[in-house]
């Protein structure tokens, strides 16, 4: 797996978004009365710092400092400096540092900052460390009074911006491109995993950074790519599956590939689609979801699984309707919505994000239509 | 000075295999018996070892190591005092594919720690008789279940598998030589592909792609290309100019076992300078490979490199931000002996595998990289790559 953004198109995702989802930030910590927050970042947990300096640490564990109305300060590197200037080149954050003793030195730049005391809030803190680091951090934090940032975060990022829609439906364009390259392969060839290094190939040309596939097995299992995946179906004479994920300028976009004749199950799959498109809506949650389904799929929702999570700087993120019983859709959110669908001999997926509104939702290719239109 | 063996001597390993094979199996067993016996020796009964399947070049996953199955999720593996074995798995999809690798041991669970703390009552241990491994791993967030599971554990069990572990049997020796071998051939790749104009990060499409055909799961790469390097960095969408150095630490993984290659291409011929300085950090990992010796410390390996950058009037770049470290070890179980630098307050062991590079800043050529794979044995450091690599120069 490859983490961390090493590419940026600033056309697409320019600095003065930034700003943006700075001055969002600002009104979260007004809100909750907070002096500063402190974020978070390992590789596979983006958080405050992917969303709020466009830095997506490929490995060591990354901090963000930022007292709102400020500069924010971004502690990160394996250490020692060497590679601030990359870093430099991948954040709108210049203030790149690097300290041994990582409570010590936030509560330096919150000191010099002028926090020396009150309410800070912490992102990412309960994913990123272990109980003894994070209590060595903490340790640091005795003159002040720690709250979770978490839920505030979830509420900013689960509600993409315009520009985060963009990214994510480049993502998707270029995983499109993808699958083409995988078919032609598939139909040159038939080698599922030559066809995969090819689907690879396309997305990094491209500039994708993080490419991710399951395959399904002869036994019906699915299985990770490429581990595991010498026994996968193959394309010419079994039923045929490949999920397909990957990651541009940070954000998400997946896709399911069957074989082309699409027998009951794959009809199956897709009409559970669409039938979850059509009941999410505000006020959603997991539980209305699957009551549409078998409504809707009668005896064959037991050959179903749904997922509905939201998905941007990571590939599953809040809300999680399908897993969280408390979880419901709010407007505005970017769901996506992926159907399993299972019968004696195959396994086939369907995925579709979406953009949730008070009476429905419509697919995130399309909600960029409205807007074109009003410019002609 | 000790002589060294040839490189045909460690490269004549036995075949990987596959993740079923009986030499695999033979190998899982023998680290579980092997762990099990040192948890005993330090007065527990059983082990539980956890991993939340967080994968990278410089991080260990000792589930996989002590059962073969690489995790996609939290999971955890369960070591009675009878020697009898548990694999606890998540996601709910991935059973069978864990199951191929170590039979009726797995199931699959929602908790790890819930199945965990089931085991442990149906083994009668107490929460004290357990020794846990891989808390380090354990976020805070799951550490409560962990406590409610497996009680409070202070760290020993982490380090207990990282000795255990560090010793690198012959099958992990023989992915990791298969690893080498595919980092090479990328290499070569590298270099018949590799022209002014294309982007880093399309030189690592290619590269990528190549090693996967190649059979590798995994690849930590940093290729990045500049007139004068501040460092090496993953690759960004800068194109490749003449005049260039491109820099690339090819990492690729062959059953967990991570491998790295140090290179640097010059893109047209290369100055003098580049030459010269090429040839000083040639020289200080000859330095530091001598140094690698059992029950030597790290610290000397990293010392004699520096000696002979010191010595060049070098001395003041023998530190961050010029350099990093001058190595770090490469394992699925174990990293030790870890990073190679004058901070270390570990001795070399026999087995070790790490990667020795004299990488670093010079005020004349920028960034240069140079380093190889290598693993102590009895007479020093051997490599695992075929040969030293060379400056190279494309696009003259």
């Amino acid at each position: 797996m490859k983490h961390g953004r090493s590419t940026w198109d600033r056309a697409l995702l320019p600095p003065d978004e930034f700003e943006e989802r700075r001055l969002a930030v600002d009104r979260a910590a007004e809100a909750m009365g907070v002096a500063a927050v402190v974020g978070f970042e390992d590789s596979s947990h983006p958080g405050l710092i992917g969303y709020l300096s466009n830095y997506l640490t490929a490995g060591a564990l990354a901090t963000l400092i930022y007292v709102p109305g400020g500069e924010a300060t971004l502690l990160a590197g394996l250490g020692g400096g060497r590679d601030h200037p990359f870093i430099k080149g991948m954040s709108v954050v210049q203030d790149v540092r690097w300290f041994p003793q990582l409570g010590v030195g936030i509560a330096e730049v919150l000191e010099e900052r002028g926090v020396t005391e009150g309410r800070i809030a912490l992102a990412g803190s309960g994913d990123c460390f272990n109980k003894a680091r994070a209590d060595g951090v903490l340790a640091a934090f005795e003159r002040y009074e720690v709250v979770s940032f978490d839920d505030a975060l979830d509420t900013l990022r689960r509600n993409k911006r315009e520009r985060e829609l963009s990214v994510m439906r480049a993502t998707h364009a270029i995983l499109g491109e993808a699958r083409s390259a995988l078919l032609a392969s598939l139909k040159a060839t038939g080698e599922v995993h030559d066809a995969l290094v090819v689907a690879e190939r396309v997305t990094k040309l491209r500039g994708c950074r993080d490419f991710r596939a399951l395959v399904l097995a002869r036994n019906g299992s699915l299985r990770p790519w490429p581990d595991g995946s010498a026994d996968a179906t193959s394309w010419s004479s079994d039923p045929f599956t490949v999920y397909l994920a990957a990651e541009y300028l940070g954000y998400w976009a997946d896709l399911g590939v069957s074989e082309p004749d699409q027998g009951a199950t794959a009809s199956l799959c897709a009409q559970a689609l669409d039938v979850a498109q059509a009941s999410l809506r505000v006020g959603s949650s997991g539980d209305s979801l699957r009551s549409a389904l078998s409504d809707q799929l009668g005896a064959a929702v037991d050959h179903v699984t749904l997922e509905a999570t939201g998905m941007g700087l990571s590939l599953v993120e809040a809300p999680n309707l399908s897993d969280d019983a408390s979880a419901v859709a709010r407007e505005g959110d970017l769901i996506c919505l992926r159907v399993w669908a299972r019968d004696d001999r195959a396994l086939k997926v369907a995925t579709r994000q979406v953009l949730v509104e008070e009476e429905g939702s419509k697919p995130l290719e399309d909600s960029h239509l409205g807007w074109s239109n009003s410019l002609r | 000075m000790t002589q060294r063996p040839t490189t045909t001597d460690v490269r004549n390993f036995p075949s990987a295999g596959t993740a079923s094979s009986p030499t695999l199996v033979d190998a899982v067993t023998g680290r579980q018996r092997r762990l099990l016996d040192a948890a005993k020796s330090s007065g527990r009964e059983g082990v539980v070892i956890y991993t939340a399947a967080e994968h990278s070049l410089l991080a260990t996953d000792g589930v996989w190591w002590a059962s073969g199955f690489k995790p996609m999720g939290e999971c955890a593996l369960g070591i009675g005092p009878d020697g009898s074995f548990e694999l606890w798995v998540s996601p709910e999809w991935d059973l069978s594919r864990a199951q191929e690798a170590v039979g009726e041991h797995a199931s699959s669970v929602t908790d790890v720690f819930a199945a965990a703390k089931a085991w442990r009552k149906r083994m009668s241990l107490s929460r004290e008789e357990v020794l846990l491994c891989g808390t380090d791993k354990i976020s805070a967030r799951r550490h409560p279940s962990a406590v409610a599971a497996l009680g409070e554990h202070d760290g020993t069990g982490d380090r207990l598998l990282l000795e255990i572990a560090r010793w690198r049997d012959e099958y992990e020796r023989a992915l990791a030589l298969k690893a080498t071998e595919i980092a090479e051939l990328g290499y070569q790749r590298l270099l018949e592909e590799l022209h002014p104009g294309l982007g880093e990060f399309a030189v690592v499409a290619i590269l990528d792609g190549f090693l996967r055909e190649l059979g590798s799961e995994d690849n930590f790469v940093l290729v990045s290309a500049s007139q004068r390097n501040r460092s090496v960095h993953p690759p960004t969408d800068r194109t490749v100019e003449r005049g260039d150095v491109l820099l690339a630490e090819i990492s690729p993984s062959v059953g967990g076992m991570f491998t790295q290659i140090c290179r640097s291409v010059t893109i047209g011929r290369a100055g003098p300078g580049i030459v010269d300085d090429y040839r000083l950090l040639d020289t200080a990992f000859e330095a530091g490979r001598d140094a690698c010796v059992p029950g030597g410390p790290v610290r000397g390996a990293a010392e004699a490199m520096n000696a002979v950058l010191t010595e060049a009037g070098y001395g003041d770049y023998c530190r961050p931000p010029y350099m990093r470290a001058r190595g770090h070890g490469l394992g699925i179980g174990s990293v030790l002996p870890g990073d190679v630098t004058v901070a270390s307050k570990e001795n070399f062991a026999e087995g070790d595998y790490f990667v020795l590079h004299p990488n670093q800043y010079l005020p004349g050529s920028g960034y240069l990289l140079c380093g190889e794979p290598v693993v102590v044995d009895p007479s020093g450091a051997r490599l695992m790559s075929s040969r030293r690599g060379e400056l190279a120069t494309v696009g003259v």
